[in-house]
């Protein structure tokens, strides 16, 4: 038998062996035990091979048992939203593109002047747009399906697809929110707004983009996100950085932010720091939801500071013309300032 | 298959093989937050399946998916952001656990020898010893061919004995 004329290393390198010594199957470990009984001239040979084979034992890494728990009710919970989905029956004669379909369901959105519009389009059984859309004057709070969480500022849009937890978690922005990303090292999660991608795994961070103004700002608030440009330049943010994309100027610029200015909004604070009359007005069709004209516009060099906590627009207006008179009308939601 | 037994299949193999998974995973991917997530979207890959029929084993077949999975992520991780780490094999002084009857001189040469060895020969140690997977079904996982699982074998065990030789004689001749 070609046992007899193995040496060490043929023994280690033997898989039946190996399995003996390491006592993977039951077959080999008998069969091994009893061909040594018989060949007692071999024990040298044998000896070293089940030293070398056994001289160590890998370590066992034990999960956390409240981890597995949480895994498997997560998976648990994804296996039942994959039974969901792959019940919508695909609509075939209706697959026009979404995007058409979502400038139309805008349109009757505006004309009925929905506070909060959401929408399911089903072109496809897999392709599912879900929007939020939120008017001047009001805000909106809801969770993503991964449990992330949005607080979406007032004349804002922002679209995701329903699929998303399954792909990518990916979503469109216009306008201003405030995301609070649940963790999940394989999806990243990104918002696209205009030029940039932000990029985040799991964090908090404030995203302003609205198509009227010529800034697009990301400012992070915990953990770490990467902004891209269209052209492929990056940034990554560290807590307290944030990023400023110049439309105009296709230029990606870090800055540093104050984080209670930023999230003022979300809190319903208005806060002004050497604000011109244009942001002042901006921020004013926002946040009251009324379009404004300006008469006898002041000069560039105009600037207000101040801070409103849930005020009324008369109370915020009157503040403003203690320190720089002026008039207002307000009529039908337009209001008129002259200076 | 219906859903439902689908579902059933996966979540006893999720429970069978958990332990498994995640200790390979850990492996590779150095990181417990990365092995999770990958873990849980091979079991949803698993249920997109029309069925597992063509599944002759599970367990080389999901150790196998799970490290497209995980070698995948890293990838795009590190194009994208924060994990700098290359899918490299983790096999270290601290996943060794020297056997009782060996003393501490051998098993800081276990260590040294370990360390001598590519991570392509440490994950083969590791599947040939921990999980007792035999040649073939690692030529499977890893994607290399019968062969070149022996060769990589062969001389990974070559260098560990050559390290190791000079103790383990010495405790034989103490014995004699």
């Amino acid at each position: 038998m070609k046992y007899n004329q193995y040496n060490a290393e043929e023994f280690l390198n033997d898989e039946s062996f190996q399995s003996f010594a390491l006592g993977h199957k039951e077959e080999d470990v008998s069969f091994w035990t009893a061909w040594i009984k018989e060949h007692p001239e071999k024990i040298v040979e044998v000896n070293e091979a089940i030293k070398i084979l056994t001289a160590f034992s890998i370590r066992t890494i034990n999960p956390e048992k409240e981890k597995f728990e949480s895994d498997l009710q997560q998976l648990h919970k994804a296996l039942n939203e994959q039974k969901e989905l792959t019940k919508t029956i695909p609509i075939r004669s209706f697959r026009f593109s979404w995007k058409i379909a979502a400038s139309i369901v805008l349109l009757i959105g505006v004309s009925i002047a929905a506070y909060q519009y959401v929408t399911y389009f089903t072109s496809k059984a897999e392709q599912v747009v879900v929007e939020k859309s939120v008017p001047g004057g009001k805000k909106l709070t809801f969770m993503l399906p991964d449990g992330s969480k949005v607080k979406l500022n007032g004349n804002s849009y922002l679209k995701y697809d329903q699929n998303y937890l399954l792909k990518q978690r990916s979503v469109t922005l216009i306008g201003e929110a405030y995301f609070e990303v649940v963790k999940d090292s394989i999806n990243p999660f990104t918002v696209v707004s205009g030029a940039i991608s932000t990029t985040a795994l799991g964090t908090s961070f404030n995203v302003k983009a609205y198509d009227n103004e010529n800034l697009i700002e990301v400012a992070l608030i915990t953990g770490k996100v990467k902004v891209v440009d269209n052209r492929d330049n990056s940034l990554t943010l560290n807590p307290g950085k944030g990023a400023r994309y110049l439309v105009d100027g296709q230029q990606l610029i870090a800055y540093e932010f104050n984080s209670d200015e930023v999230l003022a909004w979300k809190d319903g604070i208005i806060k002004f720091k050497n604000a011109s009359i244009d942001e002042v007005s901006r921020t004013l069709e926002r946040w009251y939801g009324v379009s404004i004209e300006i008469i006898n516009p002041p000069d560039q060099a105009w600037r207000i500071n101040g801070t409103f906590e849930n005020e009324s627009l008369e109370n915020v207006l009157n503040s403003i013309s203690y320190t720089s008179p002026l008039n207002y009308t307000l009529q039908n939601n337009k209001l008129t300032l002259e200076f | 298959m219906s859903r439902e037994n689908k579902e059933e299949t996966l979540l006893k193999l999720y429970n069978l093989y958990y332990n498994e998974l995640f200790n390979y995973g850990y492996r590779v991917a150095q990181n417990e937050d990365i092995t999770r997530d990958c873990i849980q979207d091979l079991f949803l890959q698993m249920f997109k399946r029309a069925s597992f029929n063509d599944i002759r084993d599970p367990k080389p077949y999901l150790i196998k998916s799970l490290r497209f999975i995980i070698i995948d992520v890293l990838k795009k991780n590190k194009k994208l952001l924060l994990t700098p780490n290359e899918p490299n094999w983790l096999l270290s002084a601290e996943d060794i656990q020297i056997n009782n009857e060996i003393d501490e001189a051998t098993g800081n040469r276990i260590k040294i020898a370990l360390d001598t060895l590519t991570h392509r020969q440490k994950e083969i140690i590791y599947l040939r010893f921990f999980s007792g997977f035999n040649y073939e079904e690692i030529a499977q996982i890893t994607g290399i061919n019968n062969q070149s699982v022996r060769n990589l074998f062969s001389t990974a065990i070559k260098q560990l004995r050559k390290i190791m030789l000079p103790i383990l004689l010495m405790a034989i001749d103490i014995q004699a």
